[in-house]
């Protein structure tokens, strides 16, 4: 078990570190030179040599990638070229914002997918099952910015219950935390009812059945765990499915967070801030992923062997 | 004698299509009795109708399941669970995906234990020590740590049956227990139900397509064809006196020992598929006997006490010898 773990770990640092090659190669390759936006637009030649040589561009591409990767390391990921703070100042006062978006749409799609897809997995064709998976097909088939319009339409505008944008109060956590957590909790839960509804076939379900256990029992005990497998396998993509809502919630409903961050830094050619968010949100993924091989390894004892 | 279980004119569907037609035999305290049939004759959807296990789409439709006198159908699912595991156990023809992947031999044996006497964690862990040990398994302490991956098909169907026995079971259905097994394999797990059996005095149901092993191991054996019971009687009955036709073909295309066979006998034809649409004998169209009046509905015409064939030309051959 311990030693699955390390080798996971250690096969994910060259990932990690190919990662972010891919995303200082985009940002270099990208339109819009940033000592452009550093220098003015106005800016002499001299000036703008002066620029380059201060900030190392200048050099090779390989030699400004491994200076910049040597700098990440240290914690040091540049200044914002626009406000010319430090870049880890910006992202350490928007990330609390994003991680408290996204932990309360985690919580709150799970708490939906779960016991609505194991009810509606165990209840199978009958009008429980039938109105679960129709919410499930609404849910997959509203788009994130969609949902959070109509949200606001609806709790904002007309029935003015919850405010639009601001993070001072739980009521603003409400529509952002709706928008985010609900089409994720659609997919969710058609996929434990799935894969629930295809361990049931199990013989060891009919065993357990035939140990007289109670059909809760049968239904979590030896079901679900073993319907977890491949759950948590999707569950890799829910990093990744909670970046791009993210974004596109952040923007909507204003809030502060990352999200919000990347698409200004973005539009700015923020060139520093764009790569250590998105090398950020990369390694993230990554570590996800990690969580979720761990993860097979406790529920799965076959797998801890290989 | 009080009898154990009493299945009388059990009838099951499949979304709507018959599977199972009047199904009824009964069963004394300790003995074994055989099923035997192709796949797909029932055997083991009669089996499942009595553990009270039929899935969607399946549904029982008529009949009685009398266990002890009283009738099983008619109980609440919740009673009828707690005999399932304790009074009534069944381990099955898969040995290889009947174990829960997830979970320790000891925590699928200690949950009967738990469940059904009461125990706590560490008296039932004791306790499926002694089970695994009863089943003949070498080393239990150290078994009881692994997966079942870890075991072989031989050792899951023996962990298999410690679970069923963990419950104290009064009956025991073995359905295809040896199927998925090697033939050494076959006869260590017989041997072991037969000794269990003796030890506890459990009675059994031994469902197989294997006339052989019910030759040696059961007392009596009813064999089914589409979803009938198209003969009972004693195993000397069935092998020496066969009455219907369709046992006859199955004991014809049995190899003889000291006999030169070029080719094994087979019996023409196949199982019909749809059951609604015969209204008589459901052999007819493979039977070398059959006539017109086969396909009018046939009952069970006794031939001994104890041997009884869904046969109209059974009737007919008693009458000729009493005429006679």
């Amino acid at each position: 078990m311990f030693k699955y773990v390390v080798r996971r770990i250690l096969l994910a640092i060259p990932l990690v570190l190919g990662i972010s090659f891919l995303v200082f190669g985009l940002m270099y390759l990208a339109p819009g030179e940033p000592v452009r936006m550093l220098a003015g637009r106005e800016a002499s030649p001299e000036v703008i040599a002066a620029i380059r040589q201060e900030w190392g561009f200048d050099k090779p591409f390989l030699v400004q990638y491994f200076m910049w990767l040597a700098k990440v390391l240290r914690g040091d990921m540049g200044r914002s070229v626009i406000s010319q703070l430090p870049v880890a100042f910006l992202i350490k006062s928007r990330l609390p914002f994003t991680l408290k978006l996204n932990f309360w749409a985690t919580l709150l799609g799970l708490a939906i997918a779960f016991p609505l897809g194991v009810l509606a997995a165990a209840k199978r064709q009958t009008w429980v099952d039938y109105v679960a998976s129709a919410l499930a097909l609404v849910g997959m088939s509203m788009p994130g910015f969609w949902l959070s319009l109509v949200l606001i339409i609806v709790f904002a505008v007309k029935l003015s219950w919850l405010p639009t944008s601001g993070t001072g109060t739980w009521a603003h956590y409400v529509l952002p935390t709706a928008a985010l957590g609900f089409s994720w909790a659609a997919g969710l839960m058609r996929m434990v009812r799935t894969s629930l509804l295809e361990v049931l076939k199990e013989d060891y379900v009919r065993t357990a059945r035939a140990k007289g256990l109670r059909e809760r029992v049968v239904l979590v005990k030896h079901a679900l765990r073993n319907a977890m497998i491949p759950i948590v396998t999707g569950l890799g993509t829910w990093l990744a499915y909670m970046v791009v809502g993210t974004v596109i919630v952040e923007t909507i409903f204003a809030w502060p967070g990352l999200g919000r961050l990347l698409t200004t830094a973005l539009m700015q050619r923020d060139f520093f801030l764009v790569q250590a968010i998105i090398l950020m949100i990369s390694v993230a993924v990554v570590a996800a992923n990690l969580l979720v091989d761990v993860l097979y390894a406790v529920i799965d004892p076959r797998v801890r062997l290989s | 004698m009080q009898q154990l279980l009493s299945v009388q004119n059990l009838e099951v569907s499949f979304a709507k299509r018959p599977v199972l037609r009047q199904v009824t035999f009964s069963l004394a305290p300790g003995e074994t009795l055989g099923i035997v049939g192709e796949s797909g004759s029932g055997k083991s959807v009669t089996a499942l109708s009595i553990m009270g296990l039929l899935s969607w789409p399946g549904r029982i439709t008529d009949g009685k399941v009398l266990w002890h006198g009283e009738d099983l159908l008619q109980l609440p699912a919740d009673s009828h669970r707690q005999l399932r595991g304790s009074s009534m156990a069944m381990i099955f023809q898969e040995p290889m995906t009947c174990l829960n992947p997830v979970y320790t031999v000891e925590q699928q044996i200690a949950e009967v234990l738990m469940l059904h006497q009461g125990m706590n964690k560490r008296q039932a862990s004791e306790a499926a020590a002694s089970y695994l040990e009863q089943v003949g398994i070498a080393e239990p302490k150290a078994r009881l740590r692994n997966f079942p991956h870890e075991l072989s098909g031989g050792m899951r169907q023996r962990v298999m049956i410690a679970m069923a026995l963990a419950g104290k079971p009064e009956l025991l259905i073995a359905d295809e227990p040896t199927t998925a097994l090697d033939v050494t394999v076959q006869a260590q797990i017989l041997d072991l139900l037969k000794r269990l059996q003796a030890d506890t005095g459990m009675a059994m149901i031994l469902i197989t397509h294997d006339l052989g092993l019910v030759a040696e191991n059961a007392d009596r054996g009813i064999v089914m064809y589409a979803g009938e019971v198209v003969e009972e009687g004693t195993v000397s009955e069935l092998f020496e006196t066969p009455a219907h036709p369709y046992t006859q073909g199955l004991l014809r295309s049995l190899p003889r020992w000291g006999e030169q066979q070029d080719l094994l006998y087979s019996i023409p034809g196949t199982v019909p598929r749809d059951l609604g649409a015969i209204a008589g004998c459901a052999f007819a169209d493979r039977c070398p006997l059959s006539s017109v009046a086969c396909r009018e509905q046939q009952v069970m015409h006794m031939l001994s006490p104890s041997q009884a064939a869904r046969c109209r030309m059974v009737n007919a051959q008693v009458k000729e010898g009493v005429a006679r």
